[in-house]
């Protein structure tokens, strides 16, 4: 499925706009951008400078207007939504700023729900999303409630769940927005474990400098551009 | 997949409970209020299903329905006795009278006056006294539901005492003896039911010239009914119906002319516009409350199709559940107002009637809050 040159990601000359005529903002004026397979690639910059799109379009969820965006070598503007959807699905995992777990569902359903998208049965979905909620530290609270845990613990929710379909690509916003300096540390620690070490990439949106350390490269965007690419120190 | 969006519904407790309520009223005001009207309207024929033994009913060709008797000349009668098919023929009297109580209130009464000689016409269950008692002096029958109710003597301490058999009452300013109770089905008006002989009810109303108000006509062959009407149509001008066509009669006038099908027609429509809106409104309400999660579960790489049937599945079930919970306290209150002089009569029409009015709810339901669902861009679960 990669293009064959261990890249995750492949964005050439990417543009979007959003509005018409004198409203229109041009959030994406031409990125280039290459994510390899186990690289953790943070993304930094002011608000509004594309960060979020530039996310939206790599995790296929938004369409570019122009330029090339390759995910594991397939081009998204050749994909129908039918296709992009069975991408999201199989290769992508997605882990958000407020968590975005379904409160009504227990944390092993919430984990489990990516597993029963791609078809397993709900027994060994949830059988395998309670057996990584263990590996997080989450022992014994698969049948809890998102209300009933802490925010680390909701976010070691939404990072399992990311990763319980074992895709190759995982697109973080904001992970750590919400969570305390000690609590987000040991997410990212986490998230480069399990998930640069499994020969994963990862996209990290992030304003939280505390955090860059786990970076292997920090592309720093503004107006639309990535306006400087450097390793993490 | 299906399983979590109904996980999703139920542990929605407030409005999945508001959801089903709402859907359990209309389904409950759809049928119970027709059941009544259907009740009404076997209540309105009870007297020709009750006398299963006539073949034809003969009366005035104007007569609309059971109760509109325009009378009858007694020699018609005689006449049609005098027809080639008929067994027999006896006359029958159905009409008011005031009752006058003990306190000086006055009560209007079905009359109903049965062929002396034969005593057929009566009716179909007595649960004191005897049929044949009527030939007595005086004797009348009333039904055991208004002995209890609303003939009963008024007494001193405010406790009436029902009418038994020797008891006496006053119709038309004549003494009449209670020889016996019946259990007839109550009249479409929901009057006390007298019967006695039609030549008593003659005495009984004794400024009317002309009372017969039906001739019931037995034939040597039923399969020679339609013959028979011909004939009597023929050689007296009156109309004569089969005990069936006579029924569809009395219904159709009830059912189309008397306005009283309508009002229970506003009553149901409005039943399923207010339960309706009100249980598709939760409902919007409520896949608007999970919208951040369709939305996440759509980034996640859900179909539109997938969460279509998702919401399709959520709104049959709280239709399901509600329309279960909604014709269960329907038949409980027809079980339970069988020993009242509520009319009911439940029927599987009915049921499915209402549950094609709960199912189109919880499609519309279920249409109109997939829509925003199905608009929905996965990108804006990264807008916060």
């Amino acid at each position: 499925m990669d293009s064959g040159h261990g890249l995750a990601i492949r964005c050439r000359a990417l543009t979007k706009s959003f509005g018409r005529g004198e409203t229109e903002v041009k959030a994406l004026r031409g990125v280039d951008l290459d994510v390899p397979l186990g690289e953790l690639l943070m993304l930094v910059g002011p608000s509004g400078c594309g960060k979020t799109t530039l996310i939206s379009i790599i995790a296929s969820v938004l369409d570019h207007d122009s330029g090339l965006c390759e995910v594991l070598g397939r081009d998204l503007s050749e994909l129908s939504a039918v296709e992009k959807a069975a991408l999201r699905r199989a290769e992508i995992g997605f882990v958000f700023q407020s968590y975005n777990l379904i409160p009504t569902l227990t944390s092993a359903e919430n984990v489990a729900v990516p597993l029963l998208l791609n078809g397993h049965g709900r027994r060994q979905a949830l059988a395998k999303a309670d057996k990584l909620l263990e590996s997080l530290g989450l022992v014994g609270r698969g049948a809890s409630q998102p209300s009933d845990l802490s925010g680390g613990q909701q976010q070691r929710v939404a990072v399992a769940r990311a990763l319980v379909h074992e895709p190759r690509i995982l697109v973080c916003d904001e992970p750590t927005s919400a969570l305390d300096a000690v609590t987000g540390d040991n997410l990212l620690r986490l998230l480069r474990e399990i998930a640069v070490r499994e020969g994963r990439a990862l996209v990290v949106v992030t304003h939280d400098s505390r955090i860059f350390k786990y970076a292997d490269r920090i592309a720093t965007m503004n107006d639309g551009q990535i306006v400087n690419m450097e390793p993490a120190v | 997949m299906l399983r979590i969006a109904l996980i999703m519904l139920v542990n929605d407790r407030g409005k999945y409970l508001g959801i089903v309520a709402a859907l359990s009223f209309t389904a409950f005001m759809m049928v119970q209020q027709p059941a009544i009207f259907l009740g009404i309207l076997s209540r309105s024929t009870a007297v020709i299903t009750e006398l299963p033994i006539v073949d034809l009913w003969v009366v005035d060709p104007k007569v609309e329905n059971v109760d509109d008797a325009k009378p009858l000349q007694d020699t018609q009668l005689y006449r049609i006795k005098g027809i080639t098919g008929v067994a027999w023929a006896v006359p029958l009297f159905r009409g008011t009278i005031k009752a006058r109580l003990a306190d000086g209130n006055f009560v209007a009464c079905q009359i109903i006056g049965i062929d002396d000689a034969s005593l057929i016409g009566g009716p179909s269950q007595i649960a004191q006294g005897l049929l044949i008692d009527l030939r007595k002096s005086d004797a009348v029958l009333v039904d055991a539901a208004s002995a209890k109710g609303r003939l009963a003597q008024p007494g001193a301490a405010g406790q009436a005492t029902p009418l038994g058999v020797g008891s006496t009452i006053e119709l038309n300013e004549k003494r009449a003896t209670i020889v016996g109770l019946h259990l007839g089905t109550p009249s479409f008006q929901s009057q006390p039911v007298i019967y006695t002989t039609y030549s008593r009810s003659k005495a009984f109303l004794s400024s009317e010239r002309k009372i017969l108000s039906f001739v019931l006509v037995k034939l040597k062959q039923p399969s020679d009914a339609k013959r028979v009407a011909a004939d009597i149509r023929k050689y007296t001008g009156l109309a004569a119906y089969t005990s069936e066509e006579f029924r569809t009669l009395s219904k159709e006038f009830f059912l189309f002319k008397s306005g009283i099908f309508v009002n229970f027609a506003i009553s149901s429509v409005i039943a399923f516009a207010i339960g309706g809106s009100i249980a598709g409104q939760t409902f919007y309400n409520f896949t608007l409350d999970h919208l951040r999660y369709f939305g996440v579960l759509k980034a996640m790489g859900a179909t539109n199709r997938l969460l279509f049937a998702m919401i399709a599945l959520q709104a049959f079930t709280a239709a399901a559940l509600g329309f279960g919970i909604g014709i269960g306290a329907v038949s409980f209150f027809g079980s339970s107002s069988k020993s009242s002089p509520i009319a009911f009569e439940l029927n599987l029409w009915l049921v499915a009637a209402s549950a094609a009015a709960v199912i189109l709810v919880s499609l519309l339901a279920a249409a109109l809050s997939a829509r925003p669902v199905m608009r929905l861009e996965p990108a804006a679960v990264f807008r916060g």
